[in-house]
This record gives structure tokens, sequence and C-alpha cells, in this order.
């Protein structure tokens, strides 16, 4: 019966399981630089590129990929000397809501019937193809090899990003690669899995454990499992009682946290 | 003086506007600088200049070439959340190096190589500010630069670690201290900045001749003096809270 039900949805899964290995990489990153909210805009910016593909009748991920791309490059552009006349706060607070007016817009005056945000919020993940999982497997391999190379550098500048300008590090090119590889794999999940699960995946399986694990190599490798092991739970409890998959997975992300969060108290 | 390593010809700093302006002196190998001034003065922004992650507005900047540098930055400035062990947040100071010694060593030289596999966040203010000198001392530098290193650390630390920078520069190391404390400039500072953007003041050399300038004196009016202690200059605020030996 279980395994009936797996290999009916294991595109599905196996396309949860791909977007959640990494993204939950990116989230541990983002938690501890307490960032969280630049991924929450560059999803808005994905999902207004998609938006704005489906009214003009473009390819949704590459629509999705330039509007990130738009939104990072301005972010990198902003003089980092902390004296802009915004803070950064602000000016992703102020990208959130107008990325997100311009894609409420984009869709209701799209040529697609039926297609509405909500599809785009919490996605289909049960829509999702062989051909999407084979993108984004294609999308995964290329930042596996690049957190490959690049793991220790971001992991500096995370830590001390001062004393890496100091050293010699560019600092400058490691976040703009940070971001980008976090903007591609956002643009492609956020067209497969919604915009929420997307946004789930980045920061639950992060804030679990950080409480579970000490290590630095603990804590991504637990982020990594609670992100599979979620999807796997979330998938087969939506089919077992007939809910949304892509909320389902959600709480599935969401139930490790208050152990975490208990464990890293008595520590 | 020792080969010069940095030197500076009408320099001006700061973002955008100008900070201070027509800044010039010569640090050179194995001097050991005390870089002071109070808070908002632009000791961050000369340091962040004078190690190249900042531009300057104007002048000349001349750095000399395949120096290695240890920097120490404020503990305010680091993550201390993530969860890295000591050991490797001594490694992270070294990513661009090869065939360095082991960590264990600079570890050591603090005083702290049996606690290279705790998580850093667990440490104690004292002890993580010993781990950021190891992480500098790892490197091998021909220049330490520290930046306010005693800020909430408890006296016997400040001790160990004034001790520590006092070897280090008979060892060869060239020193920068930077501090907003007078009291935290030693005898073993043989030089001296003294920096005021507010005041427009900027001063460098020996210890002897900064502490004598009359512009220093002009900038901070009644609130300095110099007196006489135990045969010694000493250069004292009015109010008498800090005090420093001016020869």
């Amino acid at each position: 019966m279980l395994l009936d039900t797996l290999v009916l949805v294991k595109w599905p899964l196996l396309g949860a399981v791909l977007a959640s290995l990494p993204l939950a990489y990116f989230g541990v990153f983002l938690l501890e630089r307490r960032m969280v909210f630049v991924s929450v805009s560059l999803a808005q910016a994905a999902l207004c590129g998609a938006s704005l593909a489906f009214f003009f009748g473009w390819e949704p991920r590459l629509a999705g990929l330039a509007v990130v791309g738009g939104v990072i490059a301005a972010l990198a552009l902003r003089s980092r000397d902390g004296r802009d006349a915004l803070p950064e706060d602000a000016v992703l607070g102020i990208l959130y809501v107008v990325l997100g007016g311009l894609s409420v817009i984009f869709l209701s005056k799209s040529a697609q019937g039926g297609l509405d945000e909500a599809t785009l919020l919490f996605g289909s993940l049960l829509g999702v193809s062989p051909k999407d999982v084979a993108v984004l497997a294609a999308v995964c391999g290329l930042l596996f090899v690049g957190a490959l190379l690049l793991h220790k550098r971001f992991l500096a500048v995370a830590f001390d990003a001062e004393t890496s300008r100091v050293l010699g590090l560019r600092v400058g090119a490691l976040e703009l690669a940070f971001f980008s590889g976090l903007g591609a794999l956002l643009a492609v999940s956020i067209g497969q899995i919604g915009v929420l699960l997307s946004f789930a995946y980045l920061v639950l399986p992060a804030a679990a454990a950080r409480g579970l694990a000490k290590t630095t190599r603990g804590v991504f490798i637990s982020a990594a499992c609670i992100g599979a092991l979620g999807s796997a739970v979330g998938t087969l409890a939506s089919i077992k009682w007939d809910v949304p998959t892509g909320a389902a997975i959600c709480l599935a992300l969401a139930v490790p946290i208050p152990l975490g969060l208990m464990i890293r108290r008595r520590a | 003086m020792g080969d010069p390593l940095f030197t500076t010809q009408g320099l001006a700093i700061g973002y955008r506007t100008p900070l201070l302006s027509d800044i010039s002196f010569s640090i050179g190998r194995g001097e050991y600088w005390g870089v002071f001034g109070p808070n908002g003065a632009g000791k961050t922004t000369l340091i962040k200049t004078l190690l190249g992650v900042q531009r300057p507005l104007a002048g000349v900047l001349n750095r000399a070439v395949g120096l290695r540098l240890g920097y120490v930055p404020q503990l305010t400035s680091v993550r201390e959340s993530l969860p890295l062990c000591v050991r490797q947040v001594v490694e992270l100071g070294a990513l661009d190096l090869k065939g360095l010694p082991p960590v264990g060593e600079a570890l050591s030289r603090v005083g702290l190589k049996d606690l290279r596999k705790e998580p850093f966040s667990a440490l104690s203010g004292g002890q993580r500010q010993r781990v950021m000198v190891a992480r500098a001392l790892h490197r091998r530098p021909d220049v330490l630069v520290l930046d306010e290193p005693t800020n909430g650390v408890d006296l016997v630390t400040r001790q160990a670690l004034r001790t520590l920078m006092r070897e280090l520069n008979a060892e060869g190391v060239t020193v920068l201290l930077i501090t907003h404390l007078l009291n935290e400039i030693g005898p073993e500072v043989g030089h001296f900045m003294w920096l005021d953007a507010r005041e427009g003041l900027f001063l460098a050399g020996d210890r002897a001749s900064v502490l004598a300038d009359f512009r220093l004196r002009q900038a901070y009016g009644a609130g300095l003096k110099a007196v006489e202690v135990a045969g010694e200059t000493v250069l004292a605020w009015t109010n008498g809270e800090e005090a420093t030996h001016a020869s």
C-alpha cells in the first residue's frame, strides 16, 4: 500500500526532496546571518517574474530568473558603507510589497484563465513532471559543485566579513555568487513547488537543525535530513488525509522545531 | 626605523566626503604603534583605508609588497551564533594560505589549546577574544592589527593580551593597536597616532613628540595636562581618570 502510494507520487516527492536539500543549505546561512527577509524578497521577485511571463506569454522560469537577477544586482549595487538613505530591511520591505503588487496585477490581466496567485503561491507539487525534476536536478548539481568549491569561503564571510575583506577574500563576489545561486534555485523551485514551500524549506529545517546539532557539519546535515524527511512525511500524510501536499509538507517541516528549541535551551 | 611597510602622503579618508585630510606618516617594520582617538574619531576608517578595504579619497598610500596581515576585529563584528568550533574559527582566518603550522600552535600561544574542539559560541568574551588573536597569529603575520582588542574583556585577559603583543613585537612583528582608551597604550608602544575627526586633528610619530605637540593641547585645551610621575612625564586628563606615559 505504502509502496503503491510512493510510486504514485515518486516525481513530486523526488522534486520536493531535490528542492529541499539546497534550500536547506542556503537556509542555514540565511538564518544565522539574520537575512531571512532577503530570501522572502527574492521569492517574491521570482513570483513577479513568473506573473510577468504569464502576462506576456514568456517562459516563467526564465522571467523569474531575470527579475531575481535584477533584484540581486540592485541590492549588490547599493552602497556598502551603511550610509544609504534607507536601511536595508526597509529596501527589502519595499521590494517585497511592490513586487507582490505587480504580481497580482500581472496575473489579474493575464490571458491564463484559471491561473491565480494562489497557484503560484502554493504551487502544484503533485503536478511535478519528470522534466521538471530533471531541470531541478541540473540546478541542484551546479549548486552542489559551487558549494563544494566555495563552502569554506561562505562560512568565513558569514562569520566575519570584515576580516575576510582585510585578508583579501573577494567578499562582494562571494556574496553575489551566494545570492545568485539562491535566486536561480528559487526561480526554478517556485515554478514547481510554489513560494510558500520554497520559503518553508529555507527557514524551517535550518531553524530546527540549529537546536538539534552542535557542529557546523551536523547543522547542515540535520537541515538536509529534516528537509528530505519532512517532504516524504508531508507527501504521504497529504495523500492519507487528502489535504494539500505543499501545506502538509510545511507542517511536517515545522514539527522538529520545538524539539530543537528544547534541546538548545538545555544545552 | 625598519624598512617602511606603510607610507602615506597627503591622504584623505572618509566615506564620500573626507573625514580627515592631509594624513602623512610612515610605519616601519617591527614598530609598535598605538592608534588613539575618541569614539567616532576615524580610527577604523583610517585602518580600513590602510589595509586596502576602503579607498582613500585623495593622496598617496604605499604598502610593502607581499605583506602578510593578521587582523583582530572588534568582537561585535563577528557572528558568534554560527556553529563553529574554535579550531574552525582559527582555520577560517587563513583560507588563502598553505603550509601553515597546525592550529594548535597558535592556540597554545594564547593558552587555549585544550579548547580547540569547543564551540566558539560557548566561550567567554575573553576566551573569544583570545581565539581571534590566535586566528590572526595562525597566519604568521608581518603586521598584526588589533581593533579595540580589550573591549569587554576581563583584567586578566587584558594583561595577558598586552604581554603577548609585547612579546610578538619583540619577535619582530609590527603591531598596530587601535583603542579609544588612552590607558590601554602602555610604555611598550613606541609610536603614536592621535586622531580626532571632530577636531580635524591628526598627529603621528614617536610617542614623546606626539604627546608634546602643541596642536594636541590646542585641541583639548584644559582637558589634558602633562604631569611628572616617578620621574617620567605623564599625560593626564584633568579629571585624572586616565593617564599615559609620555616618555
